[in-house]
């Protein structure tokens, strides 16, 4: 498994690009009265998902990002090369962050506030496997925190804030803010948004557009629209556990290849579903033989290594959206994965 | 053959796809954020900031992206109009707007800024409105290139700092250290030395006007430049005398291995700025040189460099309007 700060993955993959959502028409200049314009309930419309439509819903968007970054960044912290958010739970301030930062419990940590204020902590358990952790914070005082919220409850397209510091912190240079949207809500495995992070991220918050903790940065790979953060749900889960100071590995063993259940062929332009028995559970889902493979979970399908990166993100058992070409025409399909 | 046509028949069908079930496309978008249709909701506000936004092509390849600061001037970024030309051929700079294309001649340039100043023939363009005002972070921001929706879209990451000066550095490993002759055993792959025909195994007698004895001496004479500068290198290599012209890099110039696929293209002078706006818009080296626009379309600086996986440099509007002043100032002779 690799992580932010560690090793990078490269994977890089060209991009396809498509929209052809119509935008409705475009208010002119006046821009007051057009801010006041966009409803409460349109802008919380667009928060959870949708795109914005002019320049006013634009505005409106924009000041709620502005007030958001404002009211979330003093409780984001730095740690040594990496990053971390404050909260607050049964009177005690606690830092989220990720495993392979904190790596293992008891271990003195140096947290450096927003504020510039050093505050002394230490680890306590990490999940390797979830990529999560938690350091107590021992200096006393009112700490910034922020609300801790539920990433089960992400939908795909809703837009997220990600702070943190990328290469490390910076003098002078407050935690970079990025906004984004989410690209995958997995059931299980990391969340995905196109918040780009680096290096130095790692640790750092992914937040709704309440302001709530929703995501520990984590690992990033050749893709720009691919950052992976770990659930906050994964750590609340574990809560007890970390506090304990538990410390879980990660699975040593290597993953079990998945495939479809039929043979895919390699070759010129896009692999072909060659042969599809007839009692296969793929054949049942659809696929008939001589199928292109063109897209997996809306990836763009060139090489096995394509598909191996997409299936890297499933489990076995869960279904996978793929189109493929079929007598020149494009044909949605959704397959069950199995393990090989 | 066969193999292009097999792609580019798959490519044809997916898009198709894409273009019949509009509910389907939301799903297949790589990034959602800087969608086509997000962007194409900044056309009315990147509109006058296009008029100001030229490409500036050197001996008619596209080197960066230029904002127009008078009717007949152009800032762009220095590095990209210089960068490791192998002519030595005096460059022929255009800058395209539209249909129109005007003769350049660069008339000044900023090292530590990295910005550079054209002068255009014949031209009269309109140029940028600044926005002096520093929007709080978060605000939005589009880069446009003078298409109807802007290239990329971000938000303002923090407010404007002081970005850390970089040394200069020439990409190189040396076989000895210290008293030892300046050896390479190393030309760092995408390092300065590399891009300018160095290779291991040269004996470096010259830098600058430096005559090298040492490699401790090298090492001085890398520290008394600034990236970006060009400095003519001598080297012994099978008894033949050759001479390079490197431009200096940063000391991010050669990306650690494995870190390129991650982090995509950057820009090869991407530190030794003073201040700079931070935004979090995925450029590509030669779209640097544009405006950047706040919403209200005026021009909030000009973005400089794309410094990494996440990190777009622009200098703020300020910056540019006092480095115009100074480089038509004629005092210095060169």
């Amino acid at each position: 498994m690799t992580r932010l700060p560690l090793r990078l993955v490269s994977t890089a993959v060209a991009a396809l690009l498509v929209a052809t959502i119509p935008v409705a028409s475009i208010p002119g200049q006046d821009q007051k009265a057009t801010t006041a314009a966009v409803s409460d309930s349109r802008l919380a419309e667009i928060l959870a998902g949708d795109d914005p439509e002019n320049l006013a819903e634009l505005q409106a968007m924009q000041n709620h990002v502005q007030q958001l970054v404002a009211k979330v960044l003093p409780a984001t912290v730095s740690l040594p090369g990496a990053s971390g958010v404050l909260v607050h739970r049964d009177n005690q301030s606690y830092v989220l962050c990720a495993a392979h930062v904190t790596l293992l419990a008891d271990q003195r940590m140096s947290i450096t506030t927003h504020a510039g204020k050093r505050l002394r902590g230490t680890s306590l358990g990490a999940n390797h496997r979830s990529d999560v952790s938690l350091i107590r914070v021992s200096s006393r005082g009112d700490h910034p925190k922020v609300e801790i919220g539920k990433s089960a409850e992400l939908k795909r397209g809703q837009w997220v804030l990600m702070l943190g510091h990328p290469s490390g912190k910076k003098a002078g240079r407050s935690a970079p803010a990025r906004l984004g949207r989410v690209q995958r809500v997995p059931e299980s495995g990391y969340l995905v948004t196109d918040c780009t992070m680096q290096a130095g991220d790692s640790g750092g918050p992914l937040f709704d557009m309440q302001g709530r903790v929703v995501g520990i940065n984590s690992r990033i790979n050749g893709n720009l629209a691919m950052n992976m953060h770990a659930p906050i749900d994964a750590l609340m889960d574990q809560w007890q556990e970390l506090l304990d100071g538990k410390v879980t590995e990660s699975r040593r063993r290597r993953p079990p290849r998945l495939s479809f259940g039929v043979e895919l062929t390699y070759g010129e332009g896009c692999p072909v579903f060659e042969k599809v028995p007839k009692n296969s559970r793929a054949a049942k889902a659809g696929l008939k033989a001589g199928d292109r493979l063109l897209e997996m979970d809306g990836e763009e399908i060139d090489t096995a290594r394509s598909v191996r990166r997409v299936f890297r993100d499933f489990r076995s058992g869960e279904h996978i959206n793929i189109v493929v070409a079929r007598d020149g025409k494009g044909v949605e399909l959704k397959l069950p994965i199995v393990t090989e | 053959m066969a193999t292009k046509q097999t792609t580019l028949a798959a490519l044809a069908v997916s898009l198709a796809v894409a273009t019949m079930a509009a509910p389907l496309t939301a799903q297949r978008m790589r990034t959602l954020s800087q969608s086509a249709t997000v962007r194409k909701v900044y056309a009315p506000i990147v509109q006058t900031a296009n008029l100001s936004v030229v490409a500036v092509h050197k001996n008619g390849e596209q080197r960066s992206l230029g904002t127009c600061v008078a009717a007949d001037l152009v800032v762009t970024k220095y590095s990209e109009l210089e960068s490791n030309t192998k002519t030595s051929k005096a460059a022929a700079l255009t800058c395209k707007r539209g249909k129109d294309t005007f003769a350049a001649k660069l008339i000044g340039f900023d090292r530590p800024s990295d910005l550079a100043l054209l002068r255009l023939t014949d031209a009269k363009l309109t140029p940028v409105q600044w926005q002096p005002k520093m929007p709080s972070t978060g605000a939005f921001l589009a880069s446009p290139n003078g298409d109807k929706s802007p290239l990329g879209v971000g938000i303002l990451a923090n407010p404007p700092y002081l970005h850390t000066r970089a040394k200069a550095f020439l990409g190189i490993q040396f076989v000895e250290r210290g008293q030892g002759p300046a050896k390479l055993e190393l030309a760092v792959e995408h390092g300065a030395a590399r891009a300018a025909g160095m290779l291991a195994g040269d004996l470096v007698t010259a830098f600058g006007d430096q005559e090298i004895a040492s490699a401790e001496d090298l090492r001085d004479g890398i520290g008394s430049y600034q990236p970006g500068d060009k400095v003519t290198v001598k080297v012994k290599r099978d008894d033949k005398e050759l001479t390079f012209v490197v431009m200096l890099g940063t000391n991010n110039s050669a990306p650690q291995s494995g870190q390129e696929d991650v982090w995509g293209d950057l820009s090869d002078v991407r530190s030794g700025f003073q201040q700079v706006i931070q935004h979090d818009t995925v450029l590509k080296p030669k779209d640097c040189g544009g405006p950047v626009v706040d919403l209200t379309g005026k021009v909030l600086g000009v973005n400089i460099a794309r410094a990494g996986r996440v990190e777009t440099l622009a200098l703020p509007a300020k910056t540019v309007q006092q480095l115009v002043q100074k480089l038509l100032r004629p005092t210095r002779a060169k």
